[in-house]
């Protein structure tokens, strides 16, 4: 008896060894496998954190400024006491002015199709959106903050996208980037403008006649057919009080012409210059306007529909020149040091010449013009003014750099 | 046609014609006062002539009056503009109003051989003519393409004819006449037919387009002179970031940020739909040595620097089918030693 209990308790322990040896292993293995799994998942990012942006610009800012070969390490090296701010190194392809108590900018980065949102105040930069669009070659943003990007895909057709910041971005300025929401207007728009008044876009689009140029509202609905051509190069520019201005694509030295859409489908001549180059006033019917002939440059304003042309004393073209906030016909304008070609417009366009500019303050009204600022103190490369805007305050003129694209800020007071 | 037996009657005629008009002319120098008499109001002995044929707004036109059976040098001749007079003489200047502003003009010719007046109606007119050509630009291009070799131009015209009203007459109801180098284009010219296509001078060449525009009361001509330039040549960096760097050209000596950077070919005024378009030949070469570029993208290439140095690329651009079409540029792109790689002698790939 006693031999028996001793090897029933051999084999209770045995058992118990056994299977305390199978437990250890199998939380071995178990474990280890464990620390496998957790391993792999982190290597795939699994419950890890969205990934955060290296400061408020993010790190496509930064890589973007480092394949161009500039300084890393933020976007403003300015003061805001400055007066010339260099907003972002790297190319932008449009930018637009915010409605609202502090002047604000957003911008669109032309690698990615990102909208950025500038405080000139402050110097503050912030990244609204990380929906990612590449190569966007055109942008216009309006004052309610609506975007347009442009863009060509691998078969040359042209992309034109509308949209709007989704709006939990705006709220909080400590917010993640968000998407750029929109749709995609039809392929083939050849020339886009937006009214700065109303909900609604103007575009020219091919035909197999020519163009047709028809409104849409920014969904691309309601479309309605204003106008046909069998030319197909005009520029379309909003004049503020609902209606569109067809300018014909200038040349130099060749005759251009500018009309007004009428409300009945016609067209009431505007504006007509060898080299023509356009800007009507958002406010009043008051126009600059630039003709470029053999390497010279001249720029006109007419104060009202009605009045003569006034030859002004500086040589620019109306591309360079933005209109001030409401009926003071102030503008200001980018004027050349020199051209440096003998048709100066085409060379411009196909980013041949560039140009220093100093800035011009234009009275359309008296037609004179001022010394407004000359930038070489400032910055060491020429400015090379292009698109343009003044804020709805009137403090600010915002620009891009035609040389490297470049976004720059410029307090009008000294 | 007079026959032999026609003579007599014929020869009857013309001695009774004669000797009317020698005892006619007796008496219009014997007796001034009788010459006064002849009156030729109703008939179209004087007419008015305008110089230019077409005067737009606010210009000054130049009138004169014209009569084969007057002796203007000898007349008394009077201008009246709106009913008031603006001077005399054979030949007037006058300025005219803005566009459709009605201006009338009375001129009264008095003399020793005959009495008469006329009067025009002068509204002024104006046409815009337009033009484009259909050669190649790349997208967002701000400007205007312009005829290359082979290219076609699109012409549009723009009356502006003004009712006394203000309104314009629609250009659907004008007669438009088609003129290139002054042969008009039949096929092309009509009713409503305010545009046109022709194809462009050939290289260096020009052509002068003109187009005559017509209707009840208003009529109106414009022309253009367009020249035949060369195709332009202009090289791009691509960026896989950014795309085409259309705002920066390369200049004949350029920098090269990236050790392997792809160039872009735009040959601006190009008669071809693109810069790839199989009608296009391109022949690269960097450093002296052809290179192949991808066929299904001819205009770029890519250069892939193992070390620093110049890699001097150059490019012609041929056309088979236009003997007339060439371009071709060279450009020296320096690659740092940032960029490159190291290594190798043979520095570019």
């Amino acid at each position: 008896m006693k031999k028996y209990m001793t090897l029933l308790r051999l084999v209770i322990t045995g058992i118990a060894v056994l299977a305390l040896g199978a437990l250890l292993g199998w939380y071995y293995f178990l474990h280890g496998a464990q620390q496998q799994v957790t391993t792999d998942s982190a290597a795939r990012s699994f419950g890890s954190g969205a990934p955060s942006f290296e400061g408020t610009a993010g790190s496509t800012y930064q890589n973007a400024a480092s394949t161009l070969g500039e300084s890393v390490g933020g976007v403003s090296t300015s003061t805001p006491a400055a007066r010339l701010w260099e907003v972002s190194q790297v190319p932008v392809a449009g930018l637009g002015w915010q409605n609202g108590s502090v002047p604000t900018l957003r911008f669109v980065e032309r690698s990615s199709g990102n909208v950025l949102e500038a405080t000139p105040s402050d110097h503050g930069i912030m990244r609204l959106t990380d929906t990612l669009r590449p190569e966007i070659y055109a942008a216009l943003i309006t004052l309610d903050g609506s975007v347009l990007e442009r863009s060509v895909d691998d078969s040359g057709t042209l992309i034109t996208f509308a949209g709007n910041v989704a709006t939990t971005t705006e709220t909080s300025a400590t917010s993640s980037p968000d998407m750029l929401q929109g749709v995609e207007l039809p392929q083939g728009i050849r020339t886009i403008a937006a009214d700065p008044l109303s909900d609604t876009l103007y575009y020219a689009i091919a035909q197999p006649s020519g163009i047709s140029l028809v409104s849409t509202n920014w969904a691309g609905q309601k479309e309605k057919q204003l106008y046909s051509s069998p030319l197909t190069q005009w520029r379309l520019i909003t004049d503020g009080d609902g209606g569109v201005v067809l300018l014909q694509a200038p040349a130099d030295g060749v005759e251009g012409y500018a009309y007004r859409l009428q409300k009945n489908g016609s067209l009431s001549l505007v504006a007509q210059a060898p080299g023509l180059t356009l800007l009507p006033d958002a406010s009043t019917t008051a126009l600059l306007f630039g003709t470029s002939q053999g390497g010279t440059l001249s720029l006109f304003t007419q104060s009202s529909a009605s009045a003569s042309p006034q030859r002004l004393s500086i040589q620019t073209v109306a591309d360079k020149c933005a209109w001030g906030p409401g009926k003071s016909l102030t503008a200001y304008c980018g004027v050349p040091t020199q051209t440096g070609s003998q048709q100066f417009l085409d060379d411009w366009y196909k980013g041949i010449v560039h140009t220093s500019d100093t800035f011009y303050e234009v009275d359309a009204q008296a037609a004179s013009t001022t010394l407004l600022y000359d930038p070489t103190g400032d910055t060491q490369n020429g400015l090379d003014v292009e698109d343009p805007m003044v804020d709805p305050s009137g403090q600010y003129i915002a620009f891009t750099n035609a040389a490297d694209q470049s976004l720059w800020i410029l307090r009008i007071a000294p | 046609m007079t026959g032999e037996g026609d003579c007599p009657r014929y020869n009857a005629i013309m001695l009774r014609t004669l000797i009317a008009l020698v005892c006619g002319g007796i008496l219009l120098a014997a007796s001034p006062a009788l010459a006064q008499q002849v009156n030729f109001t109703g008939t179209t002995a004087l007419t008015i002539s305008a110089s230019p044929a077409h005067p737009g707004p606010n210009s000054t036109v130049e009138l004169t009056a014209e009569s084969p059976l007057l002796d203007l040098a000898a007349s008394d001749i009077k201008w009246d503009v709106n009913g008031s007079p603006v001077g005399s003489g054979q030949s007037v200047q006058v300025k005219l109003g803005s566009l459709g502003q009605r201006t009338d003009v009375v001129v009264s010719v008095s003399g020793g051989s005959g009495n008469d007046s006329a009067e025009v109606v002068l509204v002024p007119t104006s046409i815009d003519l337009l033009w484009e050509a259909d050669s190649y630009v790349p997208p967002f291009y701000l400007g205007r393409a312009l005829p290359g070799s082979g290219s076609a131009i699109r012409l549009l015209a723009i009356p502006h004819f003004v009712r006394p009203d203000g309104s314009e007459v629609a250009s659907s109801g004008i007669t438009y006449t088609w003129k290139v180098n002054g042969a008009v284009l039949k096929a092309q010219s009509g009713v409503g037919e305010s545009s046109v296509v022709v194809p462009a001078a050939i290289l260096y060449g020009s052509d002068t387009v003109t187009v005559d525009a017509a209707t009840t009361g208003f009529s109106g001509e414009a022309s253009v002179v367009v020249r035949t330039g060369d195709p332009q040549l202009v090289l791009y960096d691509d960026s896989p970031l950014f795309g085409i760097l259309y705002h920066r050209a390369l200049g004949s000596s350029s920098g090269a940020a990236e050790a392997v950077t792809s160039f872009a070919a735009v040959p601006y005024f190009v008669d071809a739909p693109s810069p790839n378009d199989p009608n296009l030949a391109y022949a690269w070469s960097v450093n002296g040595s052809a290179v192949t570029a991808d066929p299904q993208d001819p205009s770029e290439l890519t250069i892939n620097a193992q070390s620093q140095g110049i890699a001097q690329v150059e490019l012609s651009v041929s056309k088979p089918s236009d003997p007339f079409f060439s371009a071709s540029g060279a450009w020296q792109v320096a690659f740092s030693a940032a960029g490159a790689g190291a290594g190798g002698t043979n520095v570019f790939h």
